[in-house]
């Protein structure tokens, strides 16, 4: 699998194999999933995507209205992302067997965003660690599939990170 | 409130500067008279009414006959920035994300030519200084304003993770990240023009960030660019909050 970004003024061409397009269809519906099934601060998952604002315990009343005015502004953003990433897919061209489409920056942003989220939510779920990120994972894993789309994932945004820098 | 502990220490050692905190608001005036980031009003106690930040924050910095930013955290401080609106403050881009990481940075190298270095020499911190002001030009800041705030009284000191990235024709890059109650936060980050798109911006983070949980951090808190914030996201950094600000350009104006 290699997507392909290419600037094109303050646009980014994007080309996809076909099976990376699968992916990313499935990645919104996953990541809405992460973001509003039963918040609970007890889920790991939930906390890597939102986690406090306030870090000292004694915080904790201050922690409960920061989430309480400012959670919905961020989760209405992200849910936004996902729209937008959903609707972008929608329309992109198949050229040679290969789908392309050109985002515009806002677009970009939250295909960063969604593709981050998919990824935290992935590598909190399968216990992915600064030391753990590097380890080769044995075909044989159960969860060897799982890891092979973190690292697609990591790869797509760090690729497309360099694009925009580049 | 990490941003508060921030500008507190560091205006705390500026020569001109001066911190002031009462029933509700912090005030902070840097050893720059620029009023973006420099000088600034936070409302720590949100039921605190609008019109009496603003009305505080001018008087005190009339005194100084300086500007100053107002800031406002998205969906909790709306009523703040729409009178600081109102009264005329000048908007200076979009919310900035404000993020956090819990734990240690993902391995980041810079490239072989490039050696990182923690700040511990009046020189080291000049060319921090001289990194900024060449990076921050791009944003209209005037060169003066890195080498007034980055100074060996305010980056010298034992809590403070600094940075600095060198090639072999000089200072490259650097970052720093101040210690205060186990949360590091990252400030003054940057790269010079000549040497962007090699991923320094990230290595000199990762590095400072790593240099402060040495310290005793362990968790980094940052308010991050247009051009930062996909970079730190890649790091594992994810948003809290978006932080408006608003300026009021002359004196207490």
């Amino acid at each position: 699998m290699s997507p392909r970004f290419d600037r094109r003024g303050d646009a980014v061409l994007v080309t996809l194999e076909a099976n990376e397009v699968e992916l990313l269809r499935t990645i919104p519906d996953e990541v809405r999933g992460a973001l509003t099934d039963a918040p609970s601060k007890d889920d790991p998952v939930y906390n890597r995507l939102f986690p406090s604002a306030y870090l000292d315990p004694t915080e904790e009343n201050a922690e409960q209205e920061w989430q309480e005015l400012v959670h919905p502004e961020l989760l209405q953003g992200r849910l936004a992302a996902l729209e937008l990433v959903s609707a972008t897919l929608d329309r992109a061209t198949t050229k040679r067997g290969r789908a392309e489409v050109e985002l515009a920056p806002e677009e970009v942003e939250a295909w960063l965003s969604v593709v981050n989220d998919a990824r935290l939510t992935l590598g909190t779920r399968l216990g992915v660690t600064e030391d753990a990120e590097s380890e080769a994972i044995e075909p044989s894993d159960p969860e060897a599939a799982a890891h092979a789309v973190y690292g697609w994932l990591t790869w797509f945004e760090n690729d497309l990170v360099e694009t925009l820098l580049g | 409130m990490s941003h508060v502990d921030y500008f507190r220490d560091q205006s705390g050692r500026a020569p001109d500067g001066a911190v002031h905190e009462e029933d509700g608001l912090f005030l902070y005036a840097g050893p720059h008279p620029l009023p973006m980031l420099v000088n600034g009003a936070i409302r720590v106690q949100p039921g605190l009414a609008a019109h009496d930040v603003l009305d505080r924050a001018k008087e005190f910095f009339r005194a100084r006959g300086r500007g100053f930013s107002v800031y406002g955290v998205v969906g909790r401080d709306d009523d703040l920035i729409e009178a600081a609106d109102e009264a005329g403050m000048t908007s200076f881009g979009d919310p900035a994300p404000l993020m956090v990481l819990a734990g240690p940075p993902p391995p980041l190298e810079p490239p072989s030519d490039v050696r990182l270095r923690r700040a511990s020499t009046p020189e080291d911190v000049a060319a921090a200084a001289a990194v900024c002001a060449d990076a921050y030009a791009v944003y209209g800041m005037p060169a003066d304003v890195a080498p007034a705030c980055l100074t060996p009284q305010a980056m010298l000191v034992p809590d403070m993770a600094a940075i600095v990235a060198y090639d072999a024709d000089g200072p490259v890059a650097t970052a720093s990240a101040l210690v205060t109650q186990r949360v590091s936060y990252v400030a003054w980050v940057g790269t010079m023009q000549r040497a962007m798109r090699r991923g320094l911006g990230g290595a000199v983070t990762r590095a400072a960030t790593a240099t402060a949980l040495d310290f005793g951090a362990d968790t980094t808190v940052l308010l991050a660019s247009p051009m930062g914030a996909p970079v730190y996201r890649r790091m594992g950094f994810v948003d809290v909050g978006r932080l408006s600000s608003r300026i009021a350009m002359g004196a207490g104006a």
